[in-house]
C-alpha cells in the first residue's frame, strides 16, 4: 500500500478527517481504531480514500469502499442490511474475511478492476450468503469501479450495490404460478388435477422444496393424492386442514385448499419452504396463491364431473326438444299457410265474390281451429307435466264415458267403412276418476286408432274387476317393435308408418301417459306391424286422495270433442283419383300433391287462373296419375301417408320418362336431414311454409320456363333457343331477388349488369334471404358458360343454397352439399361464395368455393381483401372439402361480394382489377346503394362478362347499445377497443373523441380485469349507450375495486378523469362498476 | 386475436440501440415488450431510442413500462430517448398520466438521435 506523503490535509473536517454524519456507520468509522488495520490511522489516509469514504458514508444508496491490496472494507448504513449478522464486525475487515463463502467469485472480478481500471456491472447476480445463520440465496445488482490514488494508480475499489432478492424471487414465483395455472387448465378430474399440480410444483424446486396433496371428500375424509420431494407422511395433519393454515415440522406448511361454498376444504396442500429463504410474508402469500389456484382447478374439475353425470340426460332432453320443435314447426306451418294464404287473398281481392270470400274465411277458420287444438294439446301436456293439473275425482261410469266418446268417431268410421265396436258393461259400475281427463285419454287413443286404420275395425272395450281396464284396439298399420319403448315419450312420433294423415304432433300419446299416471294407473301397448295395435289402460277403482273442488270446464270439453271429430272428417280415405282427360287448352298442367284437403283446395285456387290443376292425395296416388299422363310440373308436400314427397321425387327421377319433370317441394319441417336428402333426389325448387300466393305462382312460372328452355336446348333446337335469349334474360332477372330482405342492422344492395358485347346472358347471380332468427344468408355465384343453360343451373344452385341454409347447415357443409348437387347433376363448373351474417354481432361465417375474394371496407376507411375460407370451385373434383372462415363487420363497415366480370379487363391481371375495386370502395359512401351505384357507374362500356355484385353495410340501430361480455384476460382488451371505436364512430363521435373515450374505457376495463383476477372463467361486462348527446359507458367486474396502489393504476385513474366528463366507481358485494360519461360535440362542429 | 398486437424491430448503430415498436401496447403485451427491450440493450450500449412513431395505442401500463425502462437505463448510466409524434394518439396517455413531462420524449427520430448524442 502506498502512503501519501502529505499529512496536513483534512484536519479542518474533524479530528478523524472524516466528515460528521453518515449515521451509525459514520460514527463507527470515526470511532474505529484504524491504526490497527492495514489502512493505518485516518490522519495518514490518502485524500482519495478520505473523499471516497465521505461520499460512501453520506450516500443513502448501499456503498462500500475497499482499499488497498487487502481490500479493507468501509461501508455505509444502506449496506448494513446486506451484511446481516456480519455487521458491525465487518467494518475494517478484509473483504475475503467478510465474505469467505463467495470470495472465489468476487476475487476475479475485483482483480479485473484492479488490473485494468475498467468498471464492472452485474445485474441480479445470485450469491449464496451466510448472513443470518443459514445459507441464503440472495440477488444483487452492483458495479465495481476503481478509485485512483493521488499518483493515478488504482488504490481501491468503490462499490454501489443494491439487493434485488425480492424482485427476483417475485418474478420467479409469478412464473411458477403461471406454470401451475397452465398445467391445471389441461387437467380433468380431481386426481388428474392433483397430479398435474405436483408436476408443476416439482418444476419450481427453488421455491417449493417439496409438496404433497391430499384430497378431502365432502365428509372431511382425507386421502393421499400425489407428492414430490416428500412422501405420504402428512395424512394426519391433512385430515385437520379444516382448522386452517399452520406450520408443520421444520419448513413444512399446511394449507387448506378451499372448496367454494363449503366449510370443508377440497384438499390439503403441504408445501416445503426453501431452506435458503426466510418464510416471510411474501413467501406465505405465494403459497397462498398456489393453494388458491389449486382450489379453482379442483372446483372446475368437480363441476365438470357433475356436468358429465347430467350430460346424457341433457342430451336426451335436447334431442327430444329438437324433435319437438321440428314437429311443431311442421304442424303449425300447415294451418298457418291455410290461414295466411286465404286471408291475404281475401284482402287483396278488389272485387270479392261473396261465395269465394266465404270459402276463404272458412278455410282460414279451420286452420285456426287446428292451431287451437295443437296449442291446447301443448298446454295440457305442459300443465300435466308441471303437476299443475290436479285431477278432480268423482264417480265416473267408465262404460258410459267410453260409449259417448266413441260416438264422436262414429260418422267418420262409417264414411270410411270401418267397423266401430264398443264393448262396455252397462251395469252402472263407477270408478273414482277425473271424467274430463279420461275423456281426453279416450279421444286421443281413438283418434290415433282411426288415423292409422284403413280397413277393418276399431274396438273399445271396458272391464271393471279389481281394477278398471280400458282397451282400444285396431286392425291398422301397427307399430314397429323398435318404436314401442319410446311410444309414450314426449314429442316422439313414429315415422314411416302408413296412416290416414301425417298430421300429429307427438303429443297425444305422451298426454295419455301423463293423465293415466296422474290417476295412479298404467298404459301399455301391444302391436304387430301390419296387423294392428292394442292400447291398454289400467286404472285403480279408488283414489287415495280426495280431489280438489275445481269445476270442470265443460265448454272446453265440448269444443275439444268437436275438434277431434272435425279433424277426423277431414282426413281422406285413400282412393284413386280419376285422371281427367287432357284439358282442351294450351295452359300447362300442374299436379298438386298434398294429403290435406284444405291445402289442396287452396293451392288449386291459387294456380287455376294460369294452369290446369290436378290433385293427388298422396305420393302413391300421384305416381299412378303420372303413370297415366304426366303433368308439366309437380307441386308436392313432403309428409304424406303411403308414399311421401321424397319417395315420390326419387321414383320420378328414377324413371327415364319423368326424369326431367320439374318438381317443387313444399316443406314445413326445418332442421331435418331427410329434407336435404330430398333435394339431392332432384327437387327443382323448394318452398317453405308459410308462403305467399304470389311467391308460389312466381316459382311455378319460373320453373316451367327453365324447363322449356332446357328442353329446347336438349332437343337441338338451338335456333329456337337463341330466339329465346331475351326470354332467358328476363328469366335471369326473375331469378335474381326482386327485393332484398330488410333486416334490422343491415343495409343491402345488389346489382346485375349483363355483358355488353353479346346478348347472351351469363350465369352470374346473387341472393340474400333472411332466416327466421334474424340472420341473413348471402350468396354470390358464377356458373361457367352463358345462355339459358347457365341460367337454369343458376336457378337451381340458388334454390339449393336457400334450402340448405334454411335447414341450418353451416356454410362449409352447405358448400359440400352444393358441390354434390352440381357434380351429380352434370351441371357446369360453378364458383360460389355463401355466408351467414348475424347482424347483431356483425359476424359473417362463410365458405368460398373458388370465387374472387370478398372485400371488407373497415371503419377507418381501409379495405381488406378476405382470402380466408377459400377452396375449390363446385363441380370440378370429387373431394367436396370446403372450408369456412369468419369475418366481423363493425358498425358502418361494409362487405362487397362480386363476380369476376367486375374485376376483369383485357390485358390486365385480375389482381389489378381487385385493387382498383378496393380503391373505389375506400372512398366515402353513406349507403350500400351508393357504393353499388359508384361501382357500376365506373364500369367500362365494353363489359367482357356479365357482372353481379352485392353490398352489405352494417348499420347501427337507433339508440342501440353496445354490450359485450368478455373473458377477464388482458388479451381480450384489443378486441374491446376495436368494437368500442367502431361503435363510437358509427354513433357520430369524431376520431379524436373516439380515441379519448376508448383510452378511458380501456383503462377502466384493465382495472376490472385485474380485479376479476382469480377464477379462471371470470368475466367482465362492458356496455355503451348514447343518451342525450352523451356517451355513457359502464364496465362491470365481479371483483372489488382497489384503490390505486401500483404506479400504473394511479395513472389509469387520472387518465379516466382527464378524458371523461364524469367518472364514478361503485363497489358493492357483487363487484365493481365504473361509469364513464362524456358529451359528444354536436355533429358538424368538427 | 391471433396476430401479435405489437411488432418490435431492433437495430444498433454506433452504440445506440434503435427499437421501433408498431401496433398497440397494452396490459397484454407491456411486460413481455419490456423484457425484449431490456434484452436488446447490452452492457456496452450507450443508449436506447424507442421509436413509437408507428404506434397506434398506448395505455397506462405502457406508460408504466416506459418509466420503468427509463429508471433502469438511468441506473446503468445509459441514455434513453422515446419518439412519439406530437399529434399521435399514444401521446394522450403519456400527457394524462399525472406525472411530470418526461425529459426523454422527442417528436421524431432525428431529434431523438441528436439528443442522445449519436
Amino acid at each position: 500500500m502506498r502512503e501519501s506523503g502529505t499529512v496536513s490535509a483534512g484536519t479542518s473536517s474533524g479530528p478523524s478527517g472524516i466528515g460528521a454524519g453518515g449515521g451509525e456507520c459514520g460514527a463507527l468509522v470515526r470511532a474505529h481504531d484504524w491504526s490497527a488495520t492495514p489502512l493505518g490511522p485516518v490522519e495518514r489516509w490518502p485524500r482519495p480514500l478520505r473523499t471516497a469514504t465521505s461520499i460512501c458514508l453520506e450516500s443513502r444508496y448501499g456503498m462500500c469502499v475497499f482499499w488497498g491490496p487487502e481490500l479493507v472494507a468501509i461501508y455505509n448504513d444502506a449496506y448494513v442490511p446486506m451484511l446481516g449478522a456480519k455487521h458491525p464486525s465487518a467494518l475494517g475487515m478484509r473483504l475475503r474475511d467478510i465474505w469467505p463463502e463467495i470470495w472465489d467469485m468476487l476475487e476475479p472480478m475485483l482483480h479485473e478492476v484492479l488490473q485494468t481500471g475498467q468498471a464492472t456491472w452485474h445485474e441480479d447476480q445470485p450469491l449464496l450468503l451466510e448472513r443470518s445463520g443459514f445459507v441464503e440465496e440472495a440477488y444483487f445488482t452492483y458495479s465495481f469501479s476503481p478509485i485512483r490514488d493521488e499518483e493515478g494508480a488504482i488504490g481501491g475499489v468503490f462499490t454501489a450495490v443494491h439487493e434485488t432478492t425480492p424482485q427476483v424471487l417475485g418474478t420467479r414465483r409469478l412464473q411458477a404460478l403461471a406454470a401451475l395455472g397452465e398445467a391445471l387448465t389441461a387437467a380433468h378430474g380431481e386426481s388428474e388435477v392433483a397430479a398435474a399440480a405436483i408436476d408443476a410444483l416439482a418444476g419450481a424446486p427453488d421455491d417449493v422444496a417439496f409438496a404433497a396433496i391430499y384430497l378431502i371428500d365432502e365428509d372431511g375424509g382425507a386421502r393421499f393424492a400425489a407428492a414430490t420431494g416428500t412422501e405420504d407422511r402428512w395424512l394426519e395433519a391433512a385430515a385437520t386442514a379444516q382448522d386452517g393454515e399452520r406450520a408443520l415440522d421444520g419448513t413444512a406448511l399446511l394449507l387448506p385448499v378451499a372448496r367454494p361454498g363449503s366449510e370443508v376444504p377440497a384438499a390439503a396442500l403441504v408445501l416445503g419452504a426453501s431452506p435458503r429463504h426466510h418464510l416471510d410474508e411474501a413467501y406465505r402469500d405465494f403459497f397462498g396463491l398456489l393453494a388458491g389456484q389449486l382450489s379453482a382447478a379442483l372446483a372446475t374439475a368437480a363441476g365438470v364431473a357433475a356436468a358429465h353425470t347430467r350430460a346424457d340426460d341433457l342430451a336426451a332432453l335436447d334431442r327430444a326438444k329438437s324433435e319437438f320443435f321440428s314437429n311443431v314447426s311442421h304442424e303449425f306451418r300447415t294451418p298457418l299457410t291455410l290461414m295466411l294464404g286465404p286471408l291475404a287473398d281475401a284482402l287483396d281481392d278488389p272485387d270479392p265474390d261473396p261465395a269465394a270470400q266465404r270459402e276463404r274465411i272458412e278455410i282460414a277458420q279451420r286452420g285456426a281451429l287446428r292451431l287451437l287444438r295443437l296449442v291446447n294439446a301443448l298446454l295440457d301436456l305442459s300443465r300435466t307435466e308441471a303437476g299443475r293439473a290436479a285431477p278432480v275425482y268423482a264417480p265416473v261410469e267408465l262404460g258410459r264415458l267410453a260409449r259417448a266418446t266413441a260416438s264422436v268417431f262414429r260418422s267418420a268410421a262409417d264414411r270410411s267403412g270401418l267397423e266401430l265396436v264398443v264393448d262396455v258393461p252397462d251395469d252402472g259400475t263407477t270408478i273414482e276418476a277425473d271424467a274430463a281427463m279420461l275423456e281426453k285419454v279416450l279421444l286421443n287413443l281413438l283418434s290415433n286408432a282411426y288415423k292409422f286404420t284403413r280397413d277393418g275395425r276399431i274396438e273399445v272395450r271396458v272391464r271393471v274387476g279389481e281394477t278398471a281396464v280400458l282397451e282400444v284396439a285396431d286392425t291398422g298399420a301397427g307399430i314397429p317393435a323398435e318404436e314401442l319403448p319410446r311410444l309414450f315419450d314426449r314429442f316422439h312420433r313414429v315415422t314411416g308408418v302408413q296412416g290416414r294423415s301425417h298430421e300429429g304432433s307427438g303429443i297425444g300419446l305422451a298426454l295419455v301417459h301423463e293423465l293415466v299416471r296422474l290417476h295412479g294407473g298404467e298404459v301399455s301397448v301391444t302391436s304387430t306391424e301390419g296387423e294392428g295395435s292394442r292400447f291398454r289402460v289400467e286404472l285403480p277403482l279408488e283414489q287415495a286422495e280426495a280431489g280438489s273442488a275445481a269445476v270442470t270446464d265443460h265448454g272446453t270439453a265440448a269444443a275439444q270433442r268437436d275438434g277431434f271429430a272435425q279433424e277426423a272428417q277431414r282426413w281422406d280415405d285413400v282412393e284413386r283419383t280419376i285422371v281427367p282427360p287432357p284439358a282442351d287448352d294450351s295452359r300447362p298442367e300442374v299436379l298438386v300433391v298434398d294429403d290435406n284437403r284444405d291445402l289442396r283446395a287452396y293451392l288449386t285456387r291459387l294456380l287455376e287462373p294460369d294452369y290446369v290443376v290436378r290433385t293427388a292425395v298422396d305420393g302413391a296416388d300421384a305416381l299412378e296419375q303420372i303413370d297415366e299422363r304426366a303433368p308439366d310440373l309437380v307441386l308436392t308436400d313432403v309428409m304424406m301417408p303411403r308414399v311421401d314427397g321424397f319417395e315420390l321425387l326419387a321414383r320420378l327421377r328414377g324413371d327415364p320418362r319423368t326424369r326431367r319433370l320439374p318438381v317443387i317441394v313444399l316443406s314445413a319441417r326445418a332442421g331435418e336431414e331427410a329434407t336435404v336428402e330430398g333435394l339431392h333426389a332432384g327437387a327443382d325448387d323448394y318452398l317453405v311454409k308459410p308462403f305467399s300466393g304470389p311467391e308460389l305462382r312466381a316459382r311455378v312460372h319460373a320453373n316451367l320456363e327453365v324447363t322449356r328452355l332446357r328442353d329446347a336446348l336438349a332437343s337441338g333446337e338451338l335456333e329456337r333457343a337463341r330466339q329465346m335469349e331475351d326470354v332467358a334474360l328476363t328469366l335471369q332477372r326473375s331469378l335474381l331477388p326482386r327485393a332484398l330482405p330488410d333486416v334490422l342492422g343491415t343495409e343491402l344492395c345488389g346489382r346485375y349488369v349483363p355483358a355488353s358485347e353479346s346478348l347472351e346472358i351469363g350465369g352470374d347471380f346473387y341472393d340474400a334471404t333472411a332466416l327466421g332468427d334474424g340472420r341473413l344468408v348471402l350468396t354470390i355465384g358464377d356458373v361457367a358458360g352463358h345462355g339459358v343453360l347457365a341460367a337454369a343451373v343458376m336457378g337451381q344452385v340458388r334454390q339449393a343454397v336457400r334450402a340448405y341454409a334454411f335447414e341450418g347447415h353451416p356454410p362449409a357443409a352447405l358448400m359440400d352439399r352444393l358441390d354434390l348437387l352440381v357434380s351429380d347433376s352434370e351441371l357446369a363448373m360453378t364458383t360460389c361464395l355463401c355466408g351467414i351474417l348475424d347482424p347483431s354481432s356483425g359476424q359473417l361465417r362463410f365458405s368460398n368455393a373458388g370465387h374472387p375474394p370478398p372485400l371488407v371496407r373497415r371503419a377507418d376507411g381501409s379495405v381488406e381483401r378476405i382470402t380466408a375460407g377459400l377452396s375449390h370451385p363446385l363441380g370440378v373434383t370429387m373431394a367436396h372439402r370446403h372450408v369456412e372462415a369468419q369475418v366481423t363487420l363493425e358498425f358502418g363497415e361494409a362487405l362487397l361480394l362480386y363476380t369476376d366480370g367486375l374485376v376483369e379487363r383485357r390485358g390486365e391481371i385480375i389482381d389489378a382489377g381487385i385493387d382498383r375495386l378496393a380503391e373505389q370502395l375506400a372512398c366515402d359512401f353513406t349507403s350500400a346503394e351508393e357504393a353499388c351505384e359508384r361501382i357500376v357507374s365506373a364500369l367500362e362500356d365494353d363489359l367482357l362478362d356479365d357482372v353481379a355484385l352485392l353490398a352489405i353495410t352494417r348499420t347501427p340501430m337507433a339508440g342501440e347499445r353496445l354490450h359485450s361480455v368478455i373473458h377477464a384476460h388482458p388479451n381480450r382488451l384489443a378486441d374491446v377497443r376495436r368494437r368500442l371505436a367502431a361503435w363510437l364512430i358509427a354513433h357520430g363521435a369524431t376520431r379524436e373523441e373516439a380515441n379519448d373515450i376508448v383510452l378511458a374505457a380501456h383503462e377502466a376495463a384493465m382495472n376490472a380485469i385485474e380485479h376479476a383476477y382469480g377464477p379462471a372463467d371470470a368475466e367482465i361486462a362492458i356496455s355503451a349507450v348514447l343518451r342525450g348527446g352523451s356517451v355513457e359507458i359502464s364496465i362491470h367486474d365481479s371483483g372489488n375495486w382497489r384503490e390505486a396502489r401500483s404506479r400504473h393504476r394511479g395513472r389509469g385513474r387520472s387518465i379516466m378523469s382527464a378524458l371523461m366528463d364524469d367518472v364514478s366507481i361503485d363497489t358493492g358485494p357483487a363487484g365493481s362498476t365504473v361509469r364513464l360519461r362524456r358529451r359528444l360535440d354536436e355533429p358538424g362542429n368538427e | 386475436m391471433t396476430e401479435e398486437l405489437a411488432t418490435l424491430r431492433v437495430r444498433e448503430r454506433g452504440g445506440i440501440v434503435i427499437a421501433r415498436v408498431a401496433g398497440e401496447i397494452d396490459l397484454s403485451n407491456a411486460t413481455s415488450l419490456q423484457t425484449e427491450l431490456a434484452a436488446s440493450v447490452s452492457n456496452a450500449a450507450r443508449g436506447l431510442v424507442i421509436d413509437l412513431s408507428e404506434l397506434e395505442f398506448l395505455d397506462s401500463s405502457g406508460v408504466h413500462m416506459l418509466y420503468d425502462i427509463a429508471d433502469r437505463l438511468a441506473t446503468r448510466q445509459q441514455r434513453l430517448a422515446v419518439v412519439i409524434a406530437p399529434e399521435a394518439p399514444p401521446r394522450r396517455a403519456l400527457e394524462l398520466s399525472g406525472v411530470e413531462p418526461a425529459a426523454w420524449l422527442y417528436p421524431d427520430q432525428s431529434a431523438a438521435l441528436e439528443a442522445i448524442g449519436a
